[in-house]
């Protein structure tokens, strides 16, 4: 199937990415879009 | 076929989160954040997890966005606050860092220790863990998203003047 190391690979990503943008935008909307892909990495 | 469709859904993913990131219109933001989800959705339903896919569109996509969407077009933002973000070398290389700490971390581990018996996100599945393991935390968010909405009525209700 689908590996599982490859699956937390992509959370991983996903989550740094939503950190980079919370610490990067100051649109505060912006900002909890980036909350919600943390939430769903 | 599946492994295809998971790589692919997870590289279109991730180029549309740093969409998410990198955008400078807000409306575009979560344009592009309406499509992650989708694509999320998408990939739950390869991980076998077909009812969190269908709440993922329904719900997560298809309310709490359209409702993101509705507050980003009602604050009018003027043409000087879109600004280009840019993110400097300090948070990029932060984040080349946190990453790569956690891919670390993830190839390190070996096989999970415990192996539970596995649940498949259906909606037996979801709705047993909802409403027998999980019940007091769903009352106490039900109390929160209360106090959320009073806190929000009370906000908005107009001062007697």
């Amino acid at each position: 199937m689908i590996p599982l190391d490859h699956c937390l690979y992509l959370s991983a990503a996903l989550f740094v990415i939503g950190f980079l943008g919370i610490l990067t935008r100051r649109n505060l909307i912006v900002m909890l879009m980036c909350v919600e892909i943390m939430l769903n990495a | 076929m599946n492994l295809v469709l998971f790589y692919i859904f997870g590289s279109v993913l991730v180029l549309l989160a740093g969409a998410v990131v990198l955008s400078r219109n807000p409306v575009y933001s979560a344009g592009y954040l309406v499509a992650a989800l989708f694509l999320q959705a998408g990939i739950f339903a390869l991980l076998g997890a077909t009812f969190l896919a269908a709440i993922q569109v329904l719900v997560y996509a298809g309310a709490i966005m359209v409702l993101f969407l509705f507050v980003v077009m009602l604050i009018r933002l003027r043409e000087e606050d879109l600004y280009r973000p840019r993110p400097g070398p300090i948070a990029l290389a932060g984040a080349v860092v946190l990453f790569g700490e956690i891919a670390l971390a993830i190839a390190h581990a070996g096989p999970p220790a415990v192996v539970r018996g596995v649940a498949t996100g259906s909606i037996k599945d979801v709705g047993a863990a909802l409403y027998m393991g999980y019940a007091i935390p769903l009352e106490v968010l039900s109390l929160l998203l209360l106090a959320a909405m009073v806190g929000a009525v009370s906000l908005a209700r107009r001062r007697p003047t």
